[in-house]
Order: C-alpha cells, then structure tokens, then sequence
C-alpha cells in the first residue's frame, strides 16, 4: 500500500540549457552581496554533493505517455510441481551497443527516506534507495513479470511445501561471500515480531528455512502458499547479510547488501550517495558510477528541479504536471496503467455502514469518471467490478460493469435498505495533504449531497487520518492504495477480517477468510480462479468498499536518460530495478 | 548595563522554557502518531502499542517532559523517532543553513531598503518616491509563496541562470553554495527590504522636519550633508527596530522558502518532524526558535542603546 501520497504544481516550457550559461556568469556578480553571510556556513558546512550548475542531464527510454499496462498477474504461481526457472527476461542481457559508461545520475525523491531498513517499508522514497542497494532472490521485471535474482532457479514440490532455491555466487559490499546462511538469517529477521518487518505476515508459512550447502537454501511450509514468490520478489524481502547482523549491525543505519550499488554517505534532507559496485554479479553492470539521491518533499518543487535540469529522474509525477512534461523537448514522461486505485472504506461497526445493503446502495452514486477528471487529470480508468484486471488469469468477466454512475437507482437501494437519503447525515474522511485525496473527497460528498444526504467533509493530514482510520474512528473515508504484488492473493491484505492494513472496525468476514485461505493454498490455478471470482462476488455484494478507479503512476526523466524503464501496474514504485541498466548519453 | 543585560537574560530564559513547556503540551495533543510513521503501511494498533512502549511514549506525558528537561539541561536533544539518529547532530548541520538563509536575506534586505528609502524620502512626492513606493508595496504585499515560486519558474525553469532547488556545500564548491543561495535569501528579502524602506522614508521625513534640520540648514549645510550626517542617523532608530522585529519574522518566512527551495534548514526538518510527528525534534527545534527569538529581541534593545545616547538602560 502506498504510503506517501504527494502534491502538485506547474511548469513552463525549456529554453536549452548553454542559453543558461552565459547569464548565470552576470548573476555571479549578484551573488557577491550575499557571499558576506556564507563565511558562518564553513563552519556548518559538511560533505553534500551536488556541484549543482548543469549537470549532465540524462534520461528516457521506452515510451512516454501512458505505456504499458501490463499483466496485473503474471507471477510465476507455481502450479503443479516444480515451477522451475522463471522468465529470466531482461535482467543480465547483453548490453546496449552505443552505452555511454559512468557518470553521475540525480535522482528526485517524493520525500527524505524515513528509514533505511530494506525489511520495513516506508513508502516510495525509502525504497528507491534500498532497491539500488540490496537484491532479493527473486526481483520484478519490465513486463511484470519475476525474474532470479540471488537465486538462479527455484523448484516447488508437488505439495508445495518444500521451495528449493539454487544461489549464484557473488559477495556483499563488504567481501563477505553470500551463501545460504544469510538467506537464513534474513528469513529470520523478517519473521521477528520484533523487527515488525513489513512482509512478516506472508512468511508466517516458512517453518524453517535451512541451508543444505551455501549454494542452495530449501524453505519447508506449514501450509502451501501460491503467493510466495511474488512476495520474495519485493524489495522488503531483500537479502541482508548474517555475518552483518551477527555483529550487531542495524540495517536501519547502515545499508549493506549485495546491489549494483553501494551506500556512500548519507546527510538527512539533502541527499544519500550510492556508487557502482564493481564486484555487481551481473557483469558489466551497472553503467552508471554514481547515484544521488535528493528529497523533494514538495512536489511543486520536485517538478521545478527536473524542468531546470538539478535532477535528471524525478519519482511520483504530479497528475497535473504530467502533460507538460510529456509535451517538453528535453523531458520524458514514462508512466504505467493502473498502479494505484482510489476507494472509500466503511466503518462497520458504526451505523448506517453496519448495513451491507447500504452500503451497496452507495456503489452506484459515484461518479467514478468525474473522479478520474478532478483527481487525476483524467490520467485513470474507472472501476465498475472488481480488482483483478482483465489481464490476470483471476479475471472475473461477470463482474464488468457491475456497478454504474446510477442516483436513482442508489436512492431506491437505500430506501429499499429503509434510508431516507434526506434524513441521512454522513461524515468523509479524507486528507487535504494530497491533492488527490481531497478532490475524490469533494466529489464524491458532492455525490451524496445530489442525492439528499448531509454529507459533511472532514479533512485531517495524512499522519491524523492514519491513526484514526487504525483505530477506526472515523464512518467512511477516502483511501488511494495498491496491491503489494500481482499475484490476486493481494486481496488478502484488503479482505482478510485479520489483514494488519485494515482498521479494527472494518469487516470481518469468516466467508471471506475460509476463501482466502483455501485459495491460498491452493496449487491448482483454475480452482484459485473459481476461488478468486466467488470472493470477488461476494466483495462486490457486500461491497466492505466501494472502489472508484485505477490512476496512472509514473516518472519524468531528461532527454538523456537511457535504459530506465517503468514496471507495469502495482510495480511501477519497484522500477528503481533498472537502475543498472541507466547509462547517460551525453548532450 | 550589565545588570540589565544578566535581567533580561534571566527573564529570557523563563520565557524560553514557558515556550517549551506549552508546546510539549501542544505537540502531545496533536492527533497522529510517530509509531504509525516508523510502521510503515502494515500499521496495526498492536504493532503501534508496541513500537510505543519501545520509544518510550506509553510513559505518562510529564514523565516524558521531565527526561526531555534533564536532557536538554545536559546539552543532550536524544534520538529522533524516526531516524535514531542524535537531533543534536542533525541540528548543528541544519541550523547555520537557516541563520545563514536569514542573516544572508538581511544584508540584501538592508543594502536594498535602506537606500531606496532615502530615495524616497529626499524626492518625497515626486517621481523617484512614487516609484518607490510602489514597489516597496508590492513587496510587502506579495507573500513569500509567490514571490518564491516566481523566481524560481522564472530563474530556474525557464531561463536557467541558476540552479532551481537545492543546496551545495561551501567546502565543496563556494560558487555553487552562493547561486544556490540566491534566490531563497531574495525571496526572503523581498518581504524585509520593503517594511525598511517604508520605515526608513517614513523615519526620515519625520526627522527633516525637525527643528534642528532646519537649524542646521540655516547653518547654510548642504543637503547632502543634512540629510546623511545630521538627520539618517536619528532616522535609523525605528528603521532598526524594525529590522530586529523583522528577523523573528523571517525566521518563521524560512519555514516557506526552505520548502519552496529545499533548502536543507532547521524548517524543512521542522515540517517534516511534524508530518511524521516525530516530538522530540519538534520540541527541540521549536526550543531553539523560541531561544533565537528571544535574543534577537535582548539584541535589537541592545542596539537601540548603542545608536541612540539618550537611550539607557539601567
């Protein structure tokens, strides 16, 4: 789920950059009247590292505008026995014949990375910096789809409950050798209640986790679990090293792993420095010697650094800036289809949510494509039936257009539910801190003010909304989220009565957990299929949210950037996975 | 003097700690919570209790202040919540970065105020004042947000003559430190310059009128040296009050243009310890801001003494 939710601002066309030179020779003289004060800095002033004036911009690659948007489900689930070596596309190709090696690339943050340990995910910033330095057995790739990464292959057994993975040879940042032991011990540590590792849920299965040589780990389940790769895949999976948190070490202080990349320097606000790891596993990778990485809190700004060229890939485009980018001469836009979606959540507990009826009645009174227009500059698709997208094998075909932009037929829902739609009085919750938040916010109270209900509006900042959502004081609220990984056992965390993202008060469903649980552990496709589209259903009828649409996600890039390409989907936020494969044609 | 000055050191730092006590109160009232924060996206309210009781925060709130007190008495900020690290050392990067952004925007704001006021004041009414005038309005009415975000559009995205965002550090490149520089300390000395030329135009023209400019012309003293031998420096004493009032309230203009810039200072730290509601960087910046504050007033009062003779403090 996504934590960090941005803002948005504006934009002008681009003169070329040499234009700029010559001016900014007159502005020096400017600047002597303020070089006075600057002598008191010396004494504050420590190791950051951008020589701001040009840098090189870089950037592009793939498509701009909204490309692909790909397979929402392509993981390798292993059906049946021995699901083998998975689509190793992309990763360790040959490499591009004009590739320009070295350089430094400039990298926009969304926010300063509140933590850096690979295991507990905080949000899009934090990981765009793990994932430049750690890898995980397996990793996302540029359709979709799981590719090895420490691991070379894996085999399931039949039963699904013994995964044997096969490991490459290659050391961390520090020498060590990578072996088996430290897929142990990072197994380990994201089952410790008391790391609260993100992922920790969807180890629960691994029983144990043992290294029958240092090339080869094998994990024994409790229970099959089908999602289990797609999981391994992400980044707060990575691979940290035993001998490392043997000694004491804190990964939330110290980034060490095996990655194209090495931790340099860190300097709070201002940037983190990774530079190549030339021992990289995957030969002649990366191209580029060095990353910074620099936090852009506000997105307005963020915007402003790419377009004058201080940076050269900026992370969570702003909706609104999106179409001046794509139209500039120096810039790319690369954005996926559907990597987040929009929703309300009910309250439960609370009347009138605790009634099923109403809140199926309340499907039908958004107007999902006024939504897409005010939130996201028309860059989304509506939701009229499930989650599972039509490109997933899970797909459920009866669900299409389930629900429909229909007020009178939501008012005779809710009277049939006994509601008087002028007597009712509602309370939203949404937050004014992201743009997109509060304008789904808007109109879906407009919404329910055309039909007659007292709709009131409550907006909290993001930290505020958070906790009251956990603790479940609230009746109904906007949400933007997104599935963890494409396999549809994502569902889980959204319907699970358990899930830990879900509030105390909202629905618990005993239908829905046996469902979830037997597809699950389900190792047959076209049984989880059935599974999938009767929980859907089910989702659709008792509706514990009603869903409005998919927004498009993505990134802005110089002109000069090659090889960085976006993930489809839910993935989108894992592209930092083609960092190595980034190399800077010069300009 | 020096007993006035150890008074007004003392009443200071009451004040100080009154400022902090209030706002620890204040911050622990704020809805939100850092354990949500440091959870990530997996928050559960068992996790949270439990992160919680790890930070310490389940102790009662004046268990809490008391240990923050015996800290910060010993010269020790603690840990952020979120980051671990000490705020101490956060701090001592990040605060030189805002006094220089302050006093830098002060020196353009006094160079530019100053003169223009003069200006003003010597062509009172004709077209030199009017001009002035007219900008010193727009100046103090365009907040810092627009001003901020005109510059940077225009300086940065569309002519690029100087970096748009960001900071470079002084040892590693001097020039760069200084065009990153810029035009923050403009968009703050905008606002400042403005409020001193008006006071100084207003000061002065009062001051001309005054028995003793018109003796002094008498005299048969040119206007040159009337007006700035005799009559700038009487002129200057609400001019640098005005400037000491002004600091305090360009300490709370950083909080906009270090967001607009990214500009690594106390403030950008400052909003995002909120956001994240990280209490202990809150409260030890806002104790740093109150303290700056406070004796930016013991040192315009100083100053006052030191212009103006017949000012004395006893």
């Amino acid at each position: 789920m996504s934590m960090s939710e941005p803002l948005s601002p504006s934009p002008q066309p681009i003169d070329p950059r040499r234009f700029a030179m010559s001016r900014r020779t007159v502005l020096r003289l400017g600047i002597a009247a303020v070089a006075a004060t600057s002598v008191g800095s010396l004494l504050a002033a420590c190791g950051s590292s951008n020589d701001n004036s040009t840098s090189a911009s870089t950037a592009s690659s793939g498509s701009s505008g909204g490309t692909s948007s790909t397979a929402a489900a392509s993981a390798s689930s292993g059906s049946g026995s021995a699901s083998g070596t998975p689509s190793g596309s992309g990763s360790s190709t040959s490499e591009p014949a004009n590739v320009v090696k070295g350089g430094e690339l400039k990298w926009a943050l969304s926010s300063d990375p509140p933590n850096q340990d690979p295991h507990i995910s905080t949000g899009t910033a934090a990981r765009a910096v793990k994932i430049a330095i750690y890898n995980g057995l397996a990793r996302y790739w540029t359709k979709g789809e799981v590719s090895p990464d420490l691991a070379t292959k894996w085999d399931i057994s039949t039963d699904g409950l013994t995964y044997t993975f096969t490991l490459i040879d290659t050391t961390f940042h520090d020498g060590t050798p990578f072996t088996a032991d430290d897929v142990k011990a990072s197994i380990e540590r994201i089952q410790d209640p008391k790391v609260g590792a993100t992922q920790s849920d969807q180890m629960k299965p691994i029983t144990s986790v043992t290294a029958s040589d240092p090339r080869t780990a094998v994990f024994k389940l409790s229970a099959p679990a089908a999602a289990l790769i797609s999981v391994l895949a992400l980044p707060e999976c990575s691979i940290v090293s035993k001998k490392f948190l043997d000694g004491g070490g804190d990964p939330n202080k110290t980034m060490m792993g095996t990655g194209p990349f090495k931790f340099v320097s860190r300097e709070p606000g201002v940037n983190v420095v990774v530079q190549k790891n030339d021992k990289f596993f995957r030969e002649g990778k990366p191209y580029l010697d060095k990353i910074t990485y620099l936090p852009y809190q506000n997105e307005d700004t963020r915007v402003a650094a790419l377009k004058s060229g201080d940076v050269d890939i900026a992370e969570y485009i702003p909706w609104k800036d999106m179409d001046s980018i794509d139209k500039s001469n120096d810039l790319n836009l690369i954005t996926t289809k559907g990597s987040s979606f929009m929703l309300l959540i009910y309250n439960t507990k609370q009347k009138p949510f605790d009634d099923a009826k109403v809140r199926h009645a309340l499907g039908f009174a958004f107007d999902r494509d006024s939504i897409v227009q005010a939130a996201f500059f028309g860059r989304g698709e509506i939701i009229t039936g499930g989650l599972i997208t039509e490109s997933s094998w899970a797909y459920n075909a009866s669900l299409k257009d389930y629900y429909s932009y229909d007020p009178d037929k939501a008012k005779q829902l809710l009277s049939d539910a006994g509601q008087d739609p002028k007597s009712m009085k509602l309370t939203l919750m949404s937050t004014g801190q992201y743009g997109m938040h509060q304008s789904t916010g808007e109109v879906c109270q407009k919404n329910l003010q055309d039909l007659g209900i007292d709709c009131k509006l409550d907006l909290f900042d993001w930290a505020t909304e958070v906790k009251k959502h956990t603790e479940g004081d609230y009746q109904f609220r906007v949400q933007g989220t997104s599935p963890d990984f494409p396999d549809p056992d994502y569902l889980t965390t959204f319907l699970y009565s358990s899930a830990v993202s879900q509030s105390r008060d909202s629905l618990s469903d005993q239908q829905f957990d046996q469902w979830l649980d037997q597809a699950r552990q389900e190792t047959d496709q076209a049984k989880r299929k059935e599974l999938y589209n009767k929980i859907e259903e089910r989702a659709a009828d008792i509706a514990p949210y009603t869903l409005l649409c998919w927004r498009d996600d993505g990134y802005g890039t110089s002109k000069n950037v090659q090889g960085f390409e976006v993930l489809p989907r839910m993935n989108v936020f894992l592209s930092p996975n083609t960092l190595e494969q980034v190399w800077l044609k010069k300009s | 003097m020096g007993a006035y000055i150890v008074r007004r050191l003392i009443q200071s730092a009451v004040l100080v700690f009154l400022v902090a006590r209030f706002m620890a109160i204040f911050i622990q009232l704020l809805p939100g919570d850092p354990a949500y924060t440091i959870l990530g996206d997996k928050a559960s309210p068992e996790r949270a209790a439990a992160v919680r009781k790890q930070l310490g925060l389940d102790r009662p709130i004046y268990v809490q202040y008391a240990d923050w007190i015996g800290n910060v008495a010993r010269g020790n900020f603690g840990d952020s919540l979120i980051s671990d690290r000490p705020i101490l050392n956060d701090l001592a990067k990040r605060l030189p970065r805002t006094i220089e952004l302050i006093v830098a925007s002060m020196i353009l704001a006094i160079l530019a105020g100053i003169p223009l006021g003069v200006i003003a004041a010597n062509y009172r009414n004709r077209m030199p004042d009017i001009l002035v005038s007219i900008i010193s309005l727009l100046g103090v009415s365009t907040p810092v947000f627009v001003s901020g975000t005109l510059l940077l559009l225009v300086f940065g995205v569309r002519w690029h003559v100087l970096p748009a965002t960001g900071y470079v550090s002084i040892t590693e490149s001097p020039l760069g430190h200084l065009e990153h520089l810029l035009m923050p300390a403009v968009t703050l000395a905008l606002l400042e310059a403005a409020v001193i030329l008006r006071m100084t135009r207003s000061s002065l023209l009062e001051v001309l009128s005054e028995d003793y400019v018109r003796t002094a012309r008498a005299k048969g003293l040119g206007q040159r040296i009337v007006l700035y031998r005799h009559a700038l420096r009487n002129a200057l004493i609400p001019v640098v009050t005005v400037i000491g009032i002004q600091a305090g309230t360009l300490l709370g203009g950083t909080v906009i243009v270090e967001y607009i810039f990214n500009w690594p200072g106390v403030s950008t730290y400052l909003l995002a310890a909120i956001n994240q509601r990280d209490y202990p960087v809150i409260q030890a910046i806002i104790l740093i801001i109150a303290t700056l504050f406070v004796l930016l007033n013991l040192v315009t009062d100083l100053v006052y003494a030191a212009i103006d003779p017949r000012i004395k403090y006893g």
